[in-house]
C-alpha cells in the first residue's frame, strides 16, 4: 500500500517500508493525519519502535531499523528489550530444566570406570606420583588434591606411620587440613598487605601478625598473593578487612587452623607437599585457585563445589570427612580398596542432609585404576603383610616399588 | 552471535532498556550477576518499582539470587543458545538463591500497550 498523502520526510519511510503490514501502517497513517504535529511524529516513532522491540527478528522491519534508528532508542542500543527478554526466557526454560532433572537425579551417585575428562586423568596421574613421595617416607602411598573448577586448593599426602603413627593422617584428612591452613595463611597474608599498603589494622590484629609473622607466617607463598589484584578485585574494601581480622581473631583463638612445630612455629608440611606436587609437574603457578575462590569457599558460598583427586579408595573416616565438609561434591579415587574402602558408608549416607543445603556429591572410581590397582596390588601383597605385624619390609622391595610410584 | 559484551550490557544496555521503561515488576529482590573474565564484572539488577542496575566491586554485597557465568559463555545466554544444563554441569555457569528470580527477569519485559492493542487487531484479520 503506497500512500498517496503527503508527510514530512520520515512519515513517508515509516509508511512505505511497513508496507507487509497494512493495520500497523493504518494505524500510523492515522496517528499522524489526525495529529500532524511534532506530536503525532513522536506518537508514530512510539509504535515503530514497539514494533522493532516486539519483531526485532523480523527481516521486514530490518531496513526500517536501519532507516530509522532512534526508533531503537537511539544509535547506540545494541540490543532491544525483546531480546533482553528472549535471553532471560531461555535461560528460565535452563533452569526449570535442571529443577526437574534435579528431583529426579541421584543425591550420591557411584560409578566405577565412568568417563572422566583430561583434567580428572591429570589430577589422578599426579596423586599416584605423589604416591612415590609418601611412599619413600615410610608410609602407606597414597596422595590427595582437592581442586575447585580446574584450579588446585589443596594437597595432601598420606602419613599415618611416619614420623609417627597417627590414624587421622591420610591423604585426604591431610588435604583437608592444608586447606584449612592455607586459607587462614592467606586471610592473614592479606592483612600483612593490607598494613604494607598504609591500612589500618586493630590492635588485635597487629598483635596477631606480629606472632603469625615471627612463626613463619609470609614463608609460604604458595598462594601467590597479588596486591594489585585483591585490590581490583575489592579484598582491601573496609568490609573485607574488618571481616578477615574478626576471622584471624577466633581463628587464632580455636588454635586449629594452623599446624604447629615443637616451637610453635607454623608447620611447613601443607607448603613443602604442595611444591612437591608442583615440581613433579602435576600443576603449575597458573593452576592454582587466587584468592578469589579461598574467599568463596570460605563465605560458604553454595555455588562453589569441590572435587577431591585420591589415589586409594577412600576410606570410612576420609569419606565421610569428605561428605560432611558440604563443599566437596566430587570424589575420584584410582585404585580400589576393598577391605578398607568406606564406599558402602558413602551409599548408605542420610538424605535428609541433602535438604540441609549440601552439594550433591559423585563418587568415581577407576579413573587410571588399571596402573593405580597394580601398584596397590604390589604394595598389599608384598609389603602391607610386614607393617601390619610392625615389621620392617625388604629395603629392596620398597625402593623398587616406591620408584614404581613415582614413575607412574 | 551477540557481539555486546557483559560491560556493555550491565553498564549501558541494561540501564538505558530501564530507563526508557521497558521492564516492569512487582517484585522487591536483588540479583547478583558476577561475568568472570575479560569484559566481566559484578552488577546487582535490583526489581523494584522501577528496576534499577549498578556495578558492584566488592563482594560483600549478597541478593537473593547469584548468577555466575563465565565470560565466554555471555554471548551464547545473550542469544539464547546457551545450554544451561550443560553449562550448570561444567561450571560454566552456576545459580544460587532463588530460583523464581529467574523468570522474573524473563517477564517483566512488559509489551507496550500502544503495540499490543495493534497486535490484537492484527490476529483478528
Ligand atoms: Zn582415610
Amino acid at each position: 500500500m503506497k500512500s498517496s498523502k503527503k508527510h514530512p520526510g520520515d512519515t513517508q519511510l515509516v509508511t512505505h517500508t511497513l508496507k507487509p503490514s497494512d493495520k500497523l501502517s493504518g494505524k500510523i497513517e492515522s496517528a499522524l493525519s489526525q495529529k500532524r504535529t511534532a506530536e503525532g511524529l513522536s506518537e508514530a516513532k512510539g509504535l515503530v519502535a514497539a514494533a522493532l522491540d516486539e519483531f526485532a527478528a523480523d527481516p521486514r522491519l530490518k531496513p526500517l531499523a536501519a532507516a530509522f534508528p532512534e526508533a531503537k532508542g537511539g544509535a547506540s542500543a545494541l540490543l532491544s528489550a525483546a531480546q533482553v527478554k528472549t535471553a532471560f526466557k531461555k535461560l528460565a526454560e535452563g533452569v526449570k530444566r535442571l529443577q526437574t532433572a534435579a528431583q529426579g537425579a541421584e543425591r550420591v551417585s557411584h560409578q566405577e570406570g565412568a568417563e572422566v575428562s583430561a583434567f580428572d586423568r591429570k589430577m589422578m596421574k599426579g596423586v599416584i606420583r605423589l604416591c612415590g613421595v609418601s611412599f619413600s617416607e615410610l608410609n602407606t602411598p597414597a596422595a590427595t588434591i582437592i581442586t575447585a573448577g580446574d584450579k588446585i586448593v589443596a594437597v595432601g599426602m598420606n602419613r599415618a606411620y611416619n614420623p609417627l603413627p597417627e590414624y587421622d593422617r591420610h591423604g585426604e584428612m591431610e588435604a583437608l587440613r592444608a586447606l584449612k591452613q592455607r586459607t587462614y595463611t592467606g586471610i592473614a597474608q592479606i592483612l600483612v598487605l593490607h598494613r604494607q599498603r598504609g591500612g589500618a589494622l586493630s590492635p588485635r590484629s597487629q598483635e596477631i601478625l606480629k606472632k603469625l609473622e615471627a612463626q613463619g607466617l609470609m614463608k609460604d607463598q604458595s598462594l601467590g598473593l597479588n596486591p594489585a589484584k585483591l585490590e581490583k578485585q575489592g579484598f582491601f574494601s573496609a568490609a573485607k578487612i574488618e571481616k578477615y581480622e574478626r576471622q584471624l581473631d577466633a581463628a587464632v583463638k580455636e588454635g586449629s587452623c594452623f599446624q604447629r612445630d615443637e616451637d610453635g612455629n607454623l608447620h611447613g608440611r601443607p607448603q613443602q607437599v604442595f611444591e612437591t606436587a608442583m615440581s613433579q609437574g602435576t600443576f603449575g603457578a597458573k593452576d592454582v585457585a587466587d584468592w578469589e575462590v579461598f574467599d568463596r569457599l570460605h563465605s560458604r558460598d553454595p555455588t562453589m563445589k569441590l572435587a577431591l583427586y585420591t589415589s586409594l579408595e577412600p576410606c570410612g573416616m576420609c569419606l565421610q570427612n569428605c561428605t560432611s565438609h558440604g563443599q566437596i561434591g566430587r570424589v575420584v579415587y584410582g585404585a580400589r580398596d576393598e577391605f578398607g574402602g568406606g564406599i558402602s558408608t558413602l551409599e548408605k549416607y542420610p538424605e535428609a542432609y541433602f535438604s540441609m543445603g549440601r552439594v550433591p556429591y559423585e563418587l568415581v572410581g577407576g579413573v587410571e585404576g588399571e596402573k593405580a590397582q597394580v601398584l596397590y596390588d604390589k604394595f598389599f601383597n608384598e609389603v602391607y603383610p610386614y607393617v601390619r605385624v610392625d615389621e620392617d619390609p625388604p629395603p629392596e622391595v620398597l625402593k623398587a616399588l616406591a620408584k614404581e610410584f613415582a614413575q607412574a | 552471535m551477540s557481539t555486546v559484551t557483559a560491560t556493555q550490557f550491565f553498564d549501558q544496555e541494561l540501564p538505558r532498556l530501564f530507563s526508557e521503561k521497558k521492564a516492569r515488576t512487582k517484585r522487591n529482590a536483588d540479583v547478583i550477576f558476577e561475568v568472570a573474565g575479560p569484559s566481566g564484572g559484578r552488577w546487582r539488577v535490583r526489581l523494584a518499582q522501577p528496576p534499577e542496575v549498578s556495578s558492584l566491586s566488592a563482594h560483600d554485597e549478597t541478593g537473593d539470587l547469584l548468577i555466575r557465568m563465565d565470560a565466554s559463555e555471555f554471548s551464547s545466554f545473550l542469544d539464547g543458545t546457551l545450554d544451561v544444563v550443560q553449562a550448570v554441569d561444567e561450571g560454566r555457569l552456576a545459580l544460587a538463591g532463588d530460583l523464581s528470580l529467574v523468570e522474573e527477569l524473563a517477564e517483566m519485559w512488559s509489551t507496550p500497550k500502544s503495540w499490543l492493542s495493534l497486535r490484537v487487531e492484527e490476529s483478528g484479520k
